[in-house]
């Protein structure tokens, strides 16, 4: 019995281990600020410490996370009112302190791209960062969402949509993406 | 399987993945906090036990709403769950429900409905609150200690879509807070799968008869007070008293296309 605890045990501390830096990524693609994707993160793992040893047993851990990592964040958004989901002023995100040209380049690039990730309402951020982020099908995206195919089909186009029509990004997919 | 797969739109795919890439550049990864992880998910497991031996009595205190629910999609009509069906006043260890709207949005059936918790009037009455709280799913957001809570009643709206349960509003009123005349706090809520603000949730006098919701698109929604005792109808708002509270609140909501722009007491 004991045994089993300590072995369940060690598997999770190396599931957080190893999967923290790519939730962490998700997270912040997710939230956009380092201390709501540390949080966003931490809260995930600890609903599924709760429930690990049915989830350890299970053949997809990672795809348990990600549907919680989702709940957590759709539910904190839905809580928000309208201005908190306005686009975000740029001095609330983590900024890299640039040290040669190429480097202030990406950095802006990067924030371009955040800023314009916060102007998506949060289901359409969502989709746009499990489809293209964490390269899941329209299918795993709609069981992480718990919505339809049809609903991450319908968010994600929105949310290219709108990406696409950002002057800012539009520079950025015209001259970056390449450079890394 | 590949995302790759699903989509005719390779280019636009990876010149995305690669932005998203470098944007997660920006994120310090840092430590995995697996101590701090652990105990907060023995924390919730604890609480979900607690849960689990309390099912009951939150099936109690939301009567007026699961009927309402269990009802959906047979009468157009039905009557507003309120004063009698809720737990006995002045009790802060649960909350009191009114529901404020029902509605359909492309077949899916919605509900909003709003619970209040009484303001505790000592430390003791408090620590019983906030231990309470998460077993109705209410979370107050930016409360450290139970002692925040003391002489503050809290809300919480809550959207059901299709049975989900989304807070969407919340907060504590004090006794200084009571809307009069001509007061109107607004919130603009996503419904639908668009993300667009169709939702005015509204709170005003519990004097108010009359007020007006203008949509972004020039249209505007009158609403009425809801007679004590009629019956709410689909997608129709009405202004309701709340039980708990010492302000009424209505809900009123735009086809798809339309976001909320402004709301007013009018009488």
């Amino acid at each position: 019995m004991g045994d089993r605890k300590q072995a369940r045990d060690e598997e999770f501390q190396a599931f957080v281990i190893g999967r923290w830096p790519r939730l962490m990524r998700t997270a912040f693609l997710l939230t956009g600020e380092q201390h709501a994707a540390e949080d966003l993160v931490q809260t995930s793992l600890e609903k599924v410490y709760a429930a690990w040893r049915r989830v350890g047993s299970a053949n997809e851990p990672e795809a348990y996370v990600r549907r919680v990592m989702i709940n957590c964040h759709a539910r904190r958004h839905r809580r928000r009112l309208k201005e908190f989901l306005a686009p975000r002023d740029d001095s609330t995100l983590t900024h890299e302190v640039p040290d040669t040209g190429d480097h202030i380049a990406r950095a802006d690039d990067r924030r371009a791209l955040l800023t314009a990730l916060s102007q998506l309402s949060p289901r359409q951020r969502e989709a746009v960062v499990l489809r293209y982020w964490e390269d899941l099908s329209e299918t795993q995206a709609a069981e992480a969402m718990g919505c339809s195919v049809g609903a991450v089909k319908s968010n994600a186009a929105k949310g290219i949509a709108k990406l696409r029509a950002l002057p800012g990004l539009a520079e950025t997919m015209t001259h970056g993406g390449g450079r890394k | 399987m590949s995302a790759d797969r699903e989509t005719n739109h390779d280019m636009t795919h990876g010149e995305i993945a690669l932005l998203l890439a470098e944007a997660t550049e920006e994120v310090e990864i840092g430590t995995a906090p697996y101590q701090e992880v652990v105990r907060g998910g023995r924390r919730r497991r604890a609480r979900r036990w607690a849960v689990a031996t309390a099912a009951t009595l939150v099936i109690a205190g939301s009567t007026g709403s699961l009927a309402l629910a269990g009802a959906m999609g047979g009468d157009d009509r039905r009557t507003v769950a309120t004063d009698s069906e809720n737990p006995t006043p002045d009790v802060v260890d649960r909350p009191r429900y009114t529901t404020l709207a029902v509605g359909t949005d492309k077949g899916r059936k919605w509900e909003v409905r709003i619970s209040v918790w009484e303001a505790p009037l000592d430390a003791s009455e408090a620590r019983a609150q906030l231990d309470a709280m998460p077993l109705y799913g209410s979370d107050p957001k930016g409360v450290r200690d139970a002692e925040d809570l003391v002489g503050k009643s809290w809300f919480f709206v809550d959207l059901v879509v299709d049975g989900t349960v989304s807070t969407v509003v919340q907060g504590p009123t004090e006794p200084g807070d009571t809307p009069s005349g001509k007061d109107m706090t607004s919130y603009a809520v996503p419904l639908g799968d668009d993300g667009s603000y169709r939702l005015a949730i509204c709170r005003l006098p519990s004097t108010a008869k009359r007020a007006e919701v203008t949509w972004d698109n020039g249209s505007t929604t009158v609403v009425h007070r809801n007679p004590q005792g009629t019956g709410m109808e689909y997608d129709k708002a009405a202004i309701h008293p709340v039980d708990g509270a010492d302000s009424s609140w209505f809900v009123a909501s735009a086809p798809e296309g339309v976001a909320f722009k402004a709301a007013r007491v009018v009488a």
